[in-house]
């Protein structure tokens, strides 16, 4: 019987969240295929992280990879190669995340194999499971289907939901070393850049500017927006962030703040995977865009189409009108 | 050093009627232009090559690149019913620049419509080259055989690492500020000559797409109705409801 592989997320805090959304696709699957899971940790050898999966019930290797110090793709993929060829697995799980977008897409053409990237649902079909990623900014969702073995399912963080952890016999736990020995990717280490300001974090109503502000001068419009709520901030979509119009600490999304405000106004925000990723916390969410089809929307307690300028116009008038 | 950038024509607009280079493509290209021009101030030689795989018409994405500097321009011509996945993106690329020698290759990090940044990375183990994929910054000493790239993590945390060359880089958007296409170079442009080539065999994909579907809602999506000042007031209540205004 061929396993689903979960590749655990790690760094030097250790187990990473995301695996546990890793965990969760994978019990989907395994369901769907009769499969048994099995999670891999690749690193240094951590028998108190392998232990913490396989207490949750889960077969677990812990797969030291000697020569590698710190994340190296090149280490990576020869590893797990190396593993998965003896292993192998009719899916891998691995997160949609900086570093499975880094490795898993080489690894699955090493296995002879393919990658499907940014899933966020799986459907079950007659023919086996058929595997939902967004595409054209969000607006659809393509459903595809494998067509080489293995897979690599990389999921979107924040698509499939933890459940709560029911009590599991702990499983096996498999020590592993595997000699890596490539040459060609050098680690320099890890650098923190920038700290999330508290700005976003203590704002009661969040105004989010996107590219459909169309100039940098128009800013100006939602500052004064913002300013008509109280404990209000003016965030912003990832572009306006790299074209500095704004800091980045401004930043909404999965590169940058994760927000729960009471409330989120994203006002020209098409709704892309990455922003949606750091606004579901939020207590309620209304969007304005001029596009009926915006994928925000789907994310939304209340949908404005409508071009935002106008809208925030009308917006100031009535609110002359009821002080 | 001679660089490799993979570029790509998407649709801008839903109908079709507005095409444009990736937005993502746009700083791939200006982080192998300032390569280019930082080697030439050490009076090293550089050339940028670019590549697009489209269908015809799709070379105009191949004339901004000269307008914006590209010394060099490839069209891969696709059927236009064509729909591979970025498995089939990246070989078909790789097959075409098979033999061709470059110190770097350097695509963007997503297609604004496939959105699987996946051709980059497929692409580099295709060619055997290390790979480093989201790079929000480049240093390398000319001549060297050595990048130093940082790679965007989550959390604002950067993964600094060095490859030998030669390698491929994925760049993350907002690596630097890319150029509009001058004058000069759009007039020279319109003389340059784009090497167009056919596609022959398509390699087999892995994974085919089934249908498109209609995203998951994840909140009621109340949709306001009436004029914009309707939609107005409308918001104004909920807001003086649940205490906000
Ligand atoms: C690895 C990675 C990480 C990323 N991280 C982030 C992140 O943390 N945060 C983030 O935001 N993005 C992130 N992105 C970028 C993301 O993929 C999108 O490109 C980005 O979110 C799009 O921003 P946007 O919605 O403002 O722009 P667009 O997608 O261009 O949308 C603009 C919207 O404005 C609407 N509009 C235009 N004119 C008007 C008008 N007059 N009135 C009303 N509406 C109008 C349009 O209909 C459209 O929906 C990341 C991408 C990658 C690959
Ligand atoms: N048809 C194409 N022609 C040339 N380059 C492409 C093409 N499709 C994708 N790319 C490159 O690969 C990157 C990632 O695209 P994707 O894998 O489709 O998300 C893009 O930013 C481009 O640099």
């Amino acid at each position: 019987m061929r396993p689903i592989a979960v590749v655990v997320e790690h760094d030097a805090g250790g187990i990473i969240p995301v695996t546990h959304e890793l965990l969760a696709c994978a019990r989907i699957l395994a369901d769907q295929t009769q499969s048994s899971i099995v999670a891999v940790i690749p690193g240094k050898g951590d028998p108190a992280m392998a232990k913490q999966i396989a207490d949750l019930g889960i077969e677990t290797v812990d797969l030291a990879i000697i020569g590698m110090d710190g994340y190296n793709s090149e280490a990576y993929k020869g590893a797990l190669f190396q593993l998965f060829t003896t292993l192998a697995p009719l899916y891998i799980i691995v997160g949609h995340t900086a570093t499975g977008r880094d490795f898993a897409p080489g690894l699955g053409v090493r296995l002879g194999g393919g990658s499907i990237a940014g899933v966020n649902h799986i459907v079950s079909d007659q023919t086996g499971p058929l595997f939902s990623r967004p595409v054209l900014n969000g607006v659809k969702n393509a459903l595809v289907r494998p067509d080489a073995s293995p897979c690599i399912i990389m999921v979107q963080p924040g698509a499939f939901r933890v459940q709560g952890t029911s009590f599991a016999c702990p499983a096996r736990v498999t020590a592993m070393d595997i000699r890596f020995t490539g040459g060609t990717i050098q680690p320099l280490g890890i650098k923190t850049v920038t700290t999330q300001g508290e700005d976003l974090d203590q704002a009661a109503v969040i105004v989010a500017a996107g590219r459909g502000l169309g100039e940098r001068e128009n800013l100006d419009i939602l500052e004064r927006f913002a300013a008509l709520f109280p404990n209000s901030v003016v965030g912003a979509s990832r572009p306006l962030v790299d074209d500095g119009w704004i800091e980045y600490r401004f930043q909404v999304g999965i590169t940058g703040a994760r927000v729960s405000p009471k409330l989120y106004i994203a006002c020209g925000i098409s709704g892309s995977s990455q922003h949606l990723a750091g606004i579901l916390g939020s207590e309620l969410i209304v969007s304005v865009n001029s596009d009926p089809n915006a994928a925000i929307f789907n994310h939304s307690d209340l949908c404005i189409v409508a071009d935002l300028f106008e809208f925030i116009s009308a917006f100031e008038r009535i609110l002359q009108r009821h002080p | 050093m001679k660089i490799l950038v993979c570029i790509k024509q998407v649709n801008e607009t839903p109908d079709g009627h507005t095409q444009a280079m990736n937005r993502f493509d746009e700083y791939a290209l200006e982080e192998a232009l300032c390569i280019k021009e930082r080697f030439k101030e050490a009076g090293l030689d550089g050339g940028v090559d670019v590549i697009t795989l489209g269908p015809e018409g799709a070379e105009t994405v191949v004339k901004r690149a000269f307008g914006m500097g590209a010394d060099n321009g490839c069209h891969l011509v696709s059927d236009p019913k064509q729909n591979g996945s970025s498995a089939v993106t990246a070989g078909l690329i790789a097959g075409a620049v098979k033999g061709c020698a470059y110190d770097l290759v350097v695509t963007g990090i997503m297609s604004q419509d496939r959105m699987e940044g996946q051709t980059g990375p497929i692409l580099a183990e295709l060619m055997g080259l290390a790979c480093a994929t989201g790079v929000v910054a480049t240093s390398l000493v000319p001549g060297a055989a050595v990048i130093e790239v940082e790679r965007e993590m989550e959390k604002g945390e950067r993964d600094c690492l060095a490859m030998t060359l030669p390698a491929l880089i994925t760049v993350q958007a907002g690596i630097n500020s890319p150029r509009y296409p001058s004058l000069s170079k759009v007039l020279k442009a319109a003389k340059k000559t784009i090497k167009t080539l056919a596609v022959e065999a398509v390699p087999a994909d892995t994974q085919t797409l089934v249908r498109l579907e209609a995203p998951l809602k994840s909140r009621s999506g109340r949709v306001l109705g009436g004029t914009v000042d309707d939609k107005a007031v409308a918001l104004f209540d909920l807001l003086r409801e649940r205490g906000i205004l």
